[in-house]
């Protein structure tokens, strides 16, 4: 079967090129018929490769396919080659399924668009590149999907490129991702100086057996190197601090965008390539140390944001800020599963809320602003229970699928190995921004759905419910925010059961991260924690969950009129403070973007156009006119002139030879 | 080789000789074709005799590649040799014929300039430029080249009534005069010091002793100086944009691809055998003394130096001023000349390899340059100027986009396979220690991608000055510069394969005895 895994990045550039070159022509209908068969066809694929992978013994789930070698330099050999193992099929079955659906959803929601083609063009681009940057067998490959989706991020945030705020947007997360990519290439470079590959099949046994004969020491100061700047990368995409400035702002493009690619797949890239270098990490403790306190703030922080935010897909994008926070804990302490399990879970969740918040802002003609909603549960039912669902499951409230992931997350951050201070405090400030993760989604819910409507007149006889071609998808995503968690019920949970349960999730990608463990295991000695422990850990988030929905209600049902602006009176400072997101746009702006600004001007101005243009490039090419004329001045037409200098070359050339 | 006496049999003759032979022999059935073909439309007949033309250079070609390239006996009588190095040079200018013919059809055409001797004519440049190529005696090669040149002159003046064709042509004669005697004086001083014309004995002969003798420095000067006339470098190369401007607009493609192509060949082979130690590469001991050639590198190589350097900035810097783009390309392809030479002062397996590179390349998009220019013009001179070229990427977009496609290349651009030519012949200099010459030839390719640029400038960001109805494209023509772009791209991405077989070649120059 690895002989079909080019099909997978192949049918949606088919896609892509078809919409592209020839989108205006064909009608809308086959541009949706083009742009949906070719994500499903490569999900397909995708279903029948994993399926198969699954049929074989645990030590052959490893396919590669190799097309062609790309560069030959020197000592340099990049081939572009796909790789297929347990990580990157769950990957690449998360990606081109939700992939699949929300394409879906767009036909709806985009069904008025006047540039259709140009929308699932690009869509069909980016999962093209997402899923090259998934199959990559080497860094170099994985890059190039990385640009890729970077760029299809940046056309599609800019889509209504016609208003001023949404271009900036688009040019934003552009330009902040390419402070993330520069760090993601010197560590790159890093990793080839050092280690002469970047194929992940040789550069990671390498390392291993590096390490095992002793010629590599663990935390090396290159090996925190190469991950420190690999990880600035990930900040970049996966919207970290301090580069996760962009993704708010991203919200300006298309709703489906923001749920398919600033929510679900493309900012988690940075986790997948975290998990991706897991040996590299687990050989570097430091930079892990660091990584799990960064990551631990950028969850706290960007919750503490969402919970004052009214712009619906504002409150989403910081709670994605948040939960990828989630993610990168979970690859920190070494519990690389349990991350790339909060990724899947999500996924499902988090496009469930983006979808389901693009219905309620068709419903009411584009407000986003939920003062000015309310109520919206009895007219759109079908919404109101699909983004419970996923309300549900992103404040960790069993069974839905966000409790099994975010309880493994924490309670593996609990158990940290290499520093278990430092676990114990990242686990209570993972607990902290849950409860006001619950909160926060809650007061979301409380108070575009319940109560009295606050709109005009006018939208309310507007708002309605949904098309099937867009319900569809929710209820899709709703039913995998429930079941989507079952695949990895944790061992202690087993007395629940009448029957044997294992994890399954964390069984099938056990031969990607094994070697890990193994140098976890013979480094420092695991901490063993009693199952009370563990009951009482995930009885304590479920608890904080349920604490932040009570507490929504609390203030948005009971006392909807009069507590909010008396808690916001009581703490004006904080709530200043909050609401403005603690300055940082602003910060930034004065920091970095004026100096860069009149740097620039003075770069322009004095340098550019005066030296260079002035006296450099004109200047010569001054020069060179005079020169050519003068030159050409010999070229008069008379064939003596024409002898005479022949006659003089050669009398030159003699008297050389000769004297 | 110590016995004088050579073997000769008609076999051989077929073998080493066949390619030659074809052509002859095609030229004279065409000759009797011309006179008898009647056809309703002059142009037919001119298409006639045009396929037929093509058909023999490629029934040559693939006599050449599939006969005369694997052989292993390579020399017949003295006379001439079939090695690989020969044979590669011969194939690039079979090509340019090949070209040449095609496009010459859908010139006469728009022309309407219907004659038959015409393509005979070419065949028997082609015939000339071959013979000189394989040929390994001094006598034959400059029978050869005077075979070459009488036709090339009459094919520069095929423009009746073109004044500035008859005048090119004249003077193309008449300083072609002194080319050949340079060269014929030479010969003779040669001939008198070693007694011999072949050029492996004459290296055989000068290595053991009279190498040092004046009389050598000489000659050396004045068949260096008989070949420079052909290759045009500076400053042997004024008869070039005069020549190249009025002739016909093919024949000045074919001028500057194979007749330079040729002259580059025989240079090599010449200079390499007779004056360098190559010869003791092969390792056969007759050759060892040749070793002691290498002494002469110290006339020949600074002389080379400097015209290099020259002919790289003269051609680029007058190139800047010219407002025809016909004559533009003339001076162009001087400055290219003077890039191939870098490869023929490095004198290593490199530059060897990267001229044989470069001449293929450089035959490709020099032809593409000229068809289309004939194409935009339509009548000969219509239409050459910049000024007529403004705005023309909008009205006409294919043949706009060709020629910025083979002008790019030109100005040494990647993908192209203009920018991996230059970059072998940079780096063989280079290797060699030429630094300062390399950088200087560096900075002539910034002036030259300005005017070549300037054109691209012309067609897709100014408006139209004028009227400009380009000729009849015909399907052959197309095909052709279609082929040509494929190839210009072709050899920019995936070169390896041509510069292997170049490098083959090149080994082979070692091996000519």
């Amino acid at each position: 079967m690895e002989g079909y895994i080019f099909l997978i990045p192949l049918l949606p550039l088919i896609g892509f090129l078809i919409n592209g070159l020839f989108g205006q022509k064909i009608g809308k209908w086959m541009i949706t018929y083009i742009g949906c068969s070719s994500i499903g066809l490569a999900f397909l694929t995708s279903v029948l490769i994993v399926y198969h992978m699954l049929c074989l013994p645990v030590g052959e789930r490893q396919f590669t396919q190799v097309l062609w070698h790309w560069i030959t330099v020197g000592n340099l050999h990049i081939d572009l080659a796909f790789m297929l193992d347990p990580l990157s099929a769950v990957m690449i079955l998360v990606v081109t399924g939700v992939s699949f659906v929300i394409h879906i959803y767009s036909k709806g929601y985009m069904a008025h668009d006047e540039s259709y083609w140009r929308y699932y063009a690009y869509l069909n681009m980016f999962v093209f590149f997402m899923t090259v940057l998934i199959l990559g067998a080497n860094y170099v490959v994985m890059f190039v999907g990385w640009e890729g989706v970077g760029l299809a991020s940046y056309l599609l945030i800019g889509f209504w490129y016609k208003e001023n705020l949404i271009a900036d947007a688009g040019k934003k997360a552009f330009i902040v991702n390419r402070v993330g990519d520069f760090g993601f290439l010197l560590g790159m470079f890093l990793i080839f100086v050092t280690f002469g590959s970047l194929s992940y099949t040789e550069l990671f046994p390498k390392v291993l057996h590096m390490y095992e004969h002793g010629l590599l020491a663990m935390n090396s100061p290159v090996m925190i190197a190469i991950c420190l700047l690999l990880f600035v990368g990930a900040t970049g995409k996966s919207a970290q601090i301090p580069l996760y400035v962009w993704l708010p702002d991203a919200m300006a493009g298309p709703t489906p965008v923001s749920a398919l690619i600033h929510a679900a797949t493309m900012v988690t890239a940075g986790v997948y390539m975290v998990a991706r270098t897991n040996i590299l990490y687990t050989l570097a403790p430091t930079a892990l140390l660091v990584m799990s306190l960064m990551s631990a703030a950028t969850a706290f922080i960007a919750a503490t944001i969402g919970v004052l935010q009214y712009d619906i897909k504002r409150v989403l994008a910081y709670s994605t800020v948040s939960q990828l926070g989630y993610m990168f804990i979970g690859v920190s302490v070494l519990a690389y599963s349990a991350g790339i399990f909060h990724l899947m879970s999500h996924a499902f969740f988090k496009a469930c809320l983006f979808l389901c918040a693009g219905a309620v802002m068709h419903a009411m003609r584009g407000d986003l602003d939920m003062r000015d909603m309310g109520g919206l549960a009895k007219k759109m039912p079908i919404t109101y229970v699909t983004m419970l669902f996923a309300s549900l499951a992103i404040s960790g409230i069993p069974p839905f699928s966000g409790f099994f992931s975010k309880d493994e997350v924490l309670g593996k951050a609990f158990m940290f190995p290499y520093y278990p201070v430092v676990g114990k405090i990242v686990w209570f400030i993972g607990l902290a921004a849950a409860g006001i993760t619950a909160f926060y989604m809650f007061r979301l819910m409380f108070m575009t759905f319940h109560g009295e409507f606050r709109g005009t007149e006018e939208e309310a006889r507007h708002v309605h419910e949904m098309p099937f071609s867009m319900t569809g998808p929710l209820m899709v995503l709703a039913f995998l925010s429930l079941v989507g968690g079952w695949v990895g019920i944790p061992e202690v949970m087993n007395s629940l059961f009448p029957f044997h349960v294992t994890n399954l999730f964390e069984n099938f990608l056990d031969p990607v991260f094994e070697h890990s463990h193994e140098i976890v295991a013979g480094f420092v000695t695991i901490p063993h924690y009693s199952s009370t422990v563990e009951w009482i850990l995930m009885s304590s988030s479920v608890a904080v969950g349920i604490g932040g929905i009570c507490l929504a209600y609390y203030i948005y049902i009971c006392h909807p009129d009069t507590l909010p602006q008396k808690l916001a009176h009581t703490f004006a400072l904080h709530y200043k403070l909050i609401y403005n997101k603690y300055y940082i746009d602003e910060i930034y702006y004065h920091v970095v973007v004026l100096p860069f600004y009149f740097l620039s001007t003075f770069c322009w101005k004095v340098i550019d156009a005066f030296l260079i243009d002035g006296v450099g490039v004109n200047g010569q090419a001054w020069w060179v006119q005079r020169g050519s004329r003068a030159v050409g001045l010999v070229q008069n037409g008379y064939v003596q002139t024409y002898g005479a200098f022949m006659l003089l070359g050669l009398v030159m050339m003699l008297w050389f030879f000769i004297f | 080789m110590s016995d004088l006496g050579f073997s000769f049999s008609l076999s051989q003759l077929w073998q080493i000789a066949g390619g030659q032979l074809i052509l002859i022999f095609a030229s004279l059935i065409l000759i009797f074709v011309d006179l008898w073909l009647t056809t309703d439309e002059e142009s037919d007949h001119v298409a006639t005799m045009g396929w037929l033309t093509a058909l023999s250079f490629l029934v040559a070609l693939w006599y050449l590649v599939h006969r005369e390239w694997p052989l292993h006996e390579v020399v017949l009588a003295g006379v001439f040799s079939a090695e690989k190095f020969s044979v590669f040079v011969s194939a690039v200018v079979l090509l340019a014929g090949v070209f040449a013919s095609l496009l010459s059809i859908g010139y006469m055409r728009n022309n309407r300039m219907f004659r038959g001797e015409y393509f005979v004519l070419l065949l028997f440049a082609v015939y000339g430029t071959i013979a000189m190529l394989q040929a390994v005696d001094l006598l034959m090669i400059f029978i050869a080249l005077e075979v070459m040149s009488l036709s090339v002159y009459s094919l520069a003046a095929f423009l009746k009534d073109s004044r500035k064709s008859q005048e090119g042509a004249l003077k193309y004669f008449l300083l072609g005069c002194f080319g050949s005697a340079f060269f014929l004086f030479g010969l003779a001083l040669t001939y008198g010091l070693t007694g011999t014309v072949n050029i492996t004995k004459i290296a055989q002969i000068l290595s053991v002793g009279p190498f040092k003798h004046p009389v050598v420095l000489v000659a050396l000067a004045m068949l260096m100086a008989g070949l420079f006339f052909k290759m045009s470098l500076v400053p042997f190369h004024m008869w070039a944009p005069d020549v190249y401007e009025g002739s016909p607009s093919i024949i000045t493609a074919y001028m500057a691809t194979a007749v330079k192509a040729g002259a580059f060949g025989v240079f090599l082979k010449l200079m390499s055998v007779a004056f360098t130690p190559i010869l003791s590469l092969s390792g056969q001991p007759d050759f060892q003394s040749t070793i002691n050639l290498g002494m002469l590198a110290v006339y020949w190589k600074p002389v080379l130096w400097w015209l290099a350097l020259l002919t790289m900035f003269v051609g680029n810097l007058v190139a800047v001023s010219q407002q025809n783009v016909k004559r533009m390309l003339a001076y162009s392809s001087i400055a290219h000349a003077g890039y191939m030479s870098l490869g023929l002062l490095a004198a290593n397996s490199e530059g060897r390899m990267a001229v044989l590179f470069y001449l293929v390349v450089y035959t490709i998009m020099n032809f593409g340059a000229f068809g289309v220019l004939f194409l935009i013009d339509g009548k000969e001179g219509k239409a050459q100027t910049l000024e007529d070229y403004r705005g023309l990427g909008y009205r006409y977009p294919t043949l706009s986009f060709l020629m910025s496609l083979f002008l790019l290349s030109m100005a040494g651009l990647p993908p192209t396979a203009g920018f991996i030519g230059k970059f072998y012949l940079f780096a063989a200099a280079i290797k060699q220690g030429y630094f300062v010459l390399a950088a200087l030839g560096v900075m002539t390719c910034v002036i030259a991608s300005y005017y070549y640029l300037r054109v691209v400038w012309k067609f897709y960001m100014e408006e139209p000055a004028r009227e400009v109805v380009a000729g009849n494209i015909s399907f052959v023509t197309m095909g052709v510069l279609i082929c040509l772009a494929l190839g210009v791209m072709y050899f920019g991405i995936l070169p390896a394969g041509l510069v292997h077989i170049a490098n083959v070649a090149q080994q082979s120059l070692a091996m000519v005895f």
